[in-house]
């Protein structure tokens, strides 16, 4: 059984304990808050340079643990529809933080920041280096959740689906990267040459500064979850989405993010 | 509290956070300052006037990787900023990429051997040749050419009819016009003037670079001659009011050049044949040189003597009785001294600088004169000679030979990251001179010497 299941069984037994959800008011309003949970891989396609015969090779990005983030905000539910289902709109501010990590060779002069760090330069194909590159993706966001939800198991859990508009606010990378230079006797570099851990931010909604690696100012995400009430005035929500709109403005760049959110709702009465 | 109270009180909230949030969104661009002014300058159409230093001259030779990245070129990348137009330069094409040939370096010191691999590049550019020299591939600048730098122009030349022609400069008469060969370099700018809002001139160098590279053999060009053909330069450049820059002569025996070579590695070299050949023979403490400044004409070298990187061939002959006057050991006896041509002696260090230091108060005077800006190349020169180098952008840059990043394989001519930093220092002064803002290149962004196979 993977974390997730046994959260969803975890809720779904505590439900027993909780109150049915009949609801008090035709529209309830209430403030929500908690924590987002990302995971992910994503593959970018090899990359052109400026220089002739030099490429970024295909980068795949692999999972490097869940990253933790929050989301704070307020939701409107409507409740006239037959009391069992409701309508949910939320807006809330989400931080969504995603950990990859990746291991490359490329030529030198795909780095001009590594090239510029040599005495010399070489010509293509000559020197290469292997980096091991973590990464941590920070997405920031205004979210529109419009969930369509039904109550169900006598009214004790809601279970909820719906589209979530995202408008991005702010998005930066930072990656810690190091390695070695390869040598190659051929040209006199005899022996590899570590290249030490360094770190850089990239700004991921300029297109100067993220390249192919740029941020959708606004996309769209579908998701689902389950939510139950301990409380009169409390809501316990656990929701999976997935950002079927992109993430990234290049389409070439493929993988999957999942994003898990656990909030804690109060009601204003 | 009744119904419609709670619906305002909740509804109230959700608007609250609403407005709140509303003026938080991260806006990038909003927040970009745009500081880029061309000031009091007109950029449009840059002309720039110089020597090899200005057609990028590189590692020995004109080729095309070397004038893409010529310190012209690199200022009208920026001049584009605002609002220049198209820079044109004489390049040769890609299929004759390697122009008039150059140096190469195809491998750093290893264990076995503990010099560099440099090997000259076959010349893809030569059309024929006349009298043993090279003719290289005419370039056909119909449209008007913006980089009218010549490698090799002296000031002196500049108003020699025939310089341009198949039996004087041939980097010059490639450029001219078929049957224009007694055009002399003068005319040949205001032919290329036309519509021409900005000038560079970087002019001077070879009437000291001569002296310099050939120990003091090739003489100096005449103060007179040099005032008056600078000041018929500047006339016909400032003509109809054109601004422009006008960049001095750097004091150019720090370059790799003349300090690659040392008289201590020769010395070393010379006492380890020599005991070699008599073991417990006595230490040679100096060469014994050709200096016409110094009394008597012959003297043992000392402190300040600098050897030439172009004569390493020469120095290896060093002891032979087989070479020179043949009177004696070759550099090691007054019978058989070393070549004037071979050394860069003190005396003709000193008269070296103090013609450059005449030469530059030339040309200020004609730049204050005329209001243009003046760049003083001996603070960028200082640096890249001062311990720990010239720190752009988190790199140090220096004038070491191969290692340093800015000479070439020649030691004398840039590379492309020395042409960046040069291109900069012309920016500050435009900058200063004409209250323009134009944005500083990147020089680490920029190539240094090469290794290639």
């Amino acid at each position: 059984m993977t974390k997730k299941a046994y959260i969803l069984a975890g809720l779904l037994l505590a439900s027993g304990a909780t109150m049915a959800q009949l609801p008090k008011w035709p529209i309830e309003v209430g403030l929500k808050g908690g924590a987002t949970f990302v995971h992910g891989y994503t593959v970018i396609p090899a990359q052109p340079t400026s220089i002739v015969g030099v490429q970024v090779p295909q980068i795949d990005n692999k999972n490097n643990g869940i990253g933790t983030g929050y989301t704070a905000g307020a939701f409107v539910r409507f409740n006239k529809y037959n009391r069992k289902g409701y309508v949910q709109v939320e807006l809330t501010y989400n931080r969504y933080v995603l950990k990859q990590k990746t291991n490359l060779t490329l030529d030198v002069n795909a780095n001009p920041a590594l090239a510029a760090r040599l005495p010399v330069s070489f010509a293509p194909g000559l020197l290469n280096a292997t980096v091991d590159v973590t990464s941590e993706s920070v997405i920031e966001s205004y979210n529109v959740p419009v969930l369509f939800g039904r109550r169900v198991l006598h009214d004790k859990v809601r279970v909820f689906i719906g589209p979530t508009l995202l408008f991005v606010n702010r998005s930066v990378a930072t990656r810690n990267t190091q390695g070695q230079i390869n040598p190659n006797t051929a040209v006199g570099f005899g022996t590899a040459v570590p290249i030490p851990a360094t770190a850089e931010t990239t700004n991921l909604l300029s297109p100067r500064e993220a390249t192919n690696l740029q941020v959708k100012r606004v996309t769209w995400a579908l998701e689902a979850g389950v939510g139950i009430s301990p409380l009169p005035f409390l809501d316990i929500d656990l929701r999976y989405a997935v950002p079927a709109g992109g993430v990234y403005k290049d389409t070439n760049i493929k993988g999957y993010l999942g994003i898990a959110t656990l909030t804690a709702g109060l009601r204003i009465p | 509290m009744h119904l419609k109270q709670y619906t305002i009180y909740r509804w109230g909230i959700l608007a609250a956070l609403l407005v709140g949030t509303a003026g938080c969104f991260n806006n990038e661009e909003a927040q970009r300052v745009d500081p880029i002014s061309s000031g009091t300058a007109d950029f449009t159409r840059y002309v720039a006037v110089g020597n090899s230093l200005t057609a990028g001259f590189a590692d020995g030779g004109l080729y095309r990787d070397g004038q893409l990245n010529s310190y012209p070129s690199i200022l009208a990348q920026q001049f584009r900023l605002v609002g220049g137009r198209d820079f044109i330069q004489p390049l040769f094409s890609a299929d004759q990429a390697t122009g008039t040939g150059y140096l190469k370096l195809t491998s750093l010191p290893t264990a076995t051997n503990p010099l560099p691999t440099i090997v000259p590049v076959v010349p893809q550019g030569v059309r024929g040749l006349l009298n043993g020299r090279p003719l290289y591939t005419k370039f056909n600048g119909n449209g008007g050419i913006n980089n009218l730098g010549v490698p090799g122009i002296r000031m002196s030349d500049v108003q020699t009819p025939g310089y341009g022609s198949p039996l004087g400069n041939p980097y010059f008469e490639r450029l001219l016009p078929d049957g224009t060969p007694l055009r002399t370099y003068l005319q040949y700018v205001g032919d290329n003037l036309v519509g021409a809002t900005f000038f560079s001139c970087f002019m001077g160098n070879n009437d000291a670079l001569g002296y310099a590279t050939t120990g003091g053999v090739t003489p100096f060009t005449p103060t007179t001659l040099f005032t008056a053909n600078y000041t018929a330069l500047l006339d016909v450049l400032t003509g109809s009011g054109r601004k422009g820059v006008v960049i001095n002569i750097p004091k150019i025996t720090t370059a790799p050049f003349f300090q690659v070579v040392t008289l201590t590695q020769v010395l070393a070299g010379v006492n380890a044949a020599v005991q070699k050949a008599n073991p417990g023979a006595p230490t040679i403490p100096a060469l014994v040189i050709e200096s016409p400044l110094a009394p008597g004409g012959i003297r043992a070298t000392k402190a300040g003597d600098l050897l030439l990187l172009s004569q390493q061939a020469d120095y290896a002959t060093i002891g032979s009785a087989a070479v020179g006057t043949k009177k004696g050991p070759y550099g090691l006896s007054p019978l058989n001294p070393l070549s004037t041509a071979s050394v860069l002696d003190a005396e003709e260090v000193a008269a070296l600088n103090a013609k450059i230091d005449e030469y530059n108060t030339i040309l200020k005077a004609q730049a204050d004169s005329r209001t243009l800006a003046y760049v003083d190349l001996t603070t960028l020169n200082n640096a890249l000679s001062a311990r720990g180098g010239y720190v752009q952008n988190g790199l140090a840059f220096s004038s070491s030979y191969i290692s340093g990043g800015v000479f070439g394989l020649d030691g004398i001519h840039f590379t492309p990251a020395g042409y960046a930093l040069l291109a900069n220092e012309i920016l500050k002064s435009i900058g200063t001179t004409y209250k323009a803002s134009i944005p500083a290149v990147d020089p680490t962004r920029y190539r240094k010497v090469l290794v290639q196979p």
